[in-house]
């Protein structure tokens, strides 16, 4: 036994998928995202589970496998949204805790990190979907621009365009709360 | 047009100001789960054959998936915290088969489910490949099979008793049953009527197993003894694999007693 879930491919020319190894290889980052998708840290581990249920019914809709990280951000925006919705969740970000780990991040103590944080996710949902989505996987998640255009299926110069307006719309709130930000 | 080559830098990595929006957007990225909470994820998730596993109980049921030794870090006590995790009572998810074979998973069947203005979790996105450097070759192997609990218990499951009404906005599958689940020897009416909103808000849910053996530890403990062993045994009929067969048949009181340390399964 090999332990590994293999997936024959119904179309036998990609590499199979495994869930496993999609699980290991993106189960951070689809964390993360949840997260500044604005699921709260209490939350985020029940939300994660689901949207890897769901991963694990579509996995062999995924084509190619390779895609399968602009897949699992679209999932991750509809369990999101699902959550947003209780409206007993609203506003207890506010009491979660610190992150677990948060690696370079400098001399900052963890008061100010969370209050980045906080501030940073705050902006964030003040934004509406397609410019959250290209400012996270760009600034945050890292992607390239055209990894990001292909991930929210528009057109790169959309993309683009997307990106500069949630720029503009982020660092406008944290002028407005008196954290800094790029003056214009 | 712009290219690739000609993208901008992005605002956490500027070097000529450090302010709070780049300290934050390096914070986010940095931002990352622990080994056990990924493991602990992990360890609820189905195992088996992805791609949705058919529909209706009975055959093809996937063999059960073992922890994970490596890679994400699952070490022999995440385990144990599994297993006492189902001593003591944790909402209880037994065969894989349990979550592999009910008809729809969680989201497509959940009402609230809406259609995103981004790649929909039903349609993938446009298809061109964007991270075929990000899956990591397997290194795990897993051998000893486990049973895995929907909660290890953390986030404990007593920690929402919320009555269901039929104004709240819809909740999760996961977080009904947990609640369900707290309540089901102290208050089995809330419990019953959890379920009965689980019911109605996935008929075909992901956990329907799992809803309707909490169902049947509520009637026990609300004293309704015929109709929970005439729920039990229906139950049986239907999913004769399911590990929740013989702990049924404990708490209805015809099996082994249940373990003493059970703290949400009443034993009668």
């Amino acid at each position: 036994m090999t332990g590994v879930l293999a997936v024959a491919s119904p179309r036998g020319t990609e590499e199979p998928l495994d869930f496993e190894r999609v699980f290991r290889a993106h189960a951070a980052f689809a964390w993360r995202c949840l997260r500044r998708l604005g699921v709260a840290e209490k939350d985020v581990d029940d939300v994660c589970q689901e949207v890897f249920l769901v991963l694990h019914r579509k996995l062999l809709d995924i084509d190619p496998p390779s895609s399968v990280r602009a897949y699992l951000y679209g999932i991750c925006v509809r369990k999101a949204s699902d959550h947003r919705r209780l409206a007993r969740h609203h506003r207890e970000r506010a009491t979660d805790e610190l992150p677990d780990a948060a690696p370079d991040s400098g001399p900052m103590d963890p008061v100010e990190k969370k209050q980045g944080l906080a501030a940073l996710d705050k902006a964030l949902a003040a934004l509406d979907e397609d410019k959250r989505a290209v400012f996270v996987l760009f600034e945050i998640e890292e992607l390239s621009m055209q990894e990001v255009a292909a991930a929210v299926a528009c057109p790169l110069q959309t993309a683009y365009a997307r990106l500069y307006a949630g720029r503009k719309q982020i660092e406008a709130a944290f002028r407005r709360d008196g954290l800094g930000g790029r003056s214009p | 047009m712009t290219t690739e080559h000609d993208e901008p830098e992005r605002l956490a990595d500027v070097a000529e100001q450090d302010d709070a929006l780049r300290a934050a957007l390096r914070e986010a990225r940095g931002e990352v789960p622990s080994d056990a909470r990924i493991a602990a994820i992990f360890a609820r998730l189905p195992s088996g054959p992805a791609g949705g596993g058919g529909g209706g109980g009975g055959g093809g049921a996937p063999p059960p998936r073992a922890a994970p030794t490596s890679g994400v870090a699952v070490s022999g006590a995440i385990v144990g915290a599994v297993a006492v995790a189902i001593l003591g009572g944790a909402l209880y998810v037994g065969p894989r088969a349990s979550l592999l074979t009910a008809p729809s998973a969680v989201a497509s069947a959940a009402p609230s489910e809406a259609p995103a203005p981004l790649p929909s979790s039903d349609a993938p996105p446009s298809a061109r490949p964007i991270d075929s450097a990000a899956i990591v070759p397997a290194s795990a192997s897993v051998d000893a099979a486990v049973s895995t609990p929907l909660s290890t218990g953390a986030p404990p499951l007593g920690s929402a008793s919320a009555a269901p009404s039929a104004s709240s906005p819809a909740r999760s599958e996961v977080e009904l049953l947990k609640e369900a689940q707290a309540s089901a020897s102290s208050s089995p009416a809330q419990a019953l009527a959890l379920c009965d909103e689980h019911a109605r808000l996935y008929p075909s849910g992901a956990l329907s197993q799992e809803r309707e053996f909490i169902r049947i530890q509520a009637l026990m403990a609300a004293g309704r003894v015929g109709e929970a062993r005439s729920l039990a045994d229906a139950f049986i009929a239907r999913n004769p694999g399911s590990a929740h067969a013989t702990r049924l048949e404990e708490i209805t009181g015809r099996g082994k007693p249940a373990p003493a340390t059970s703290a949400s399964a009443k034993p009668l």
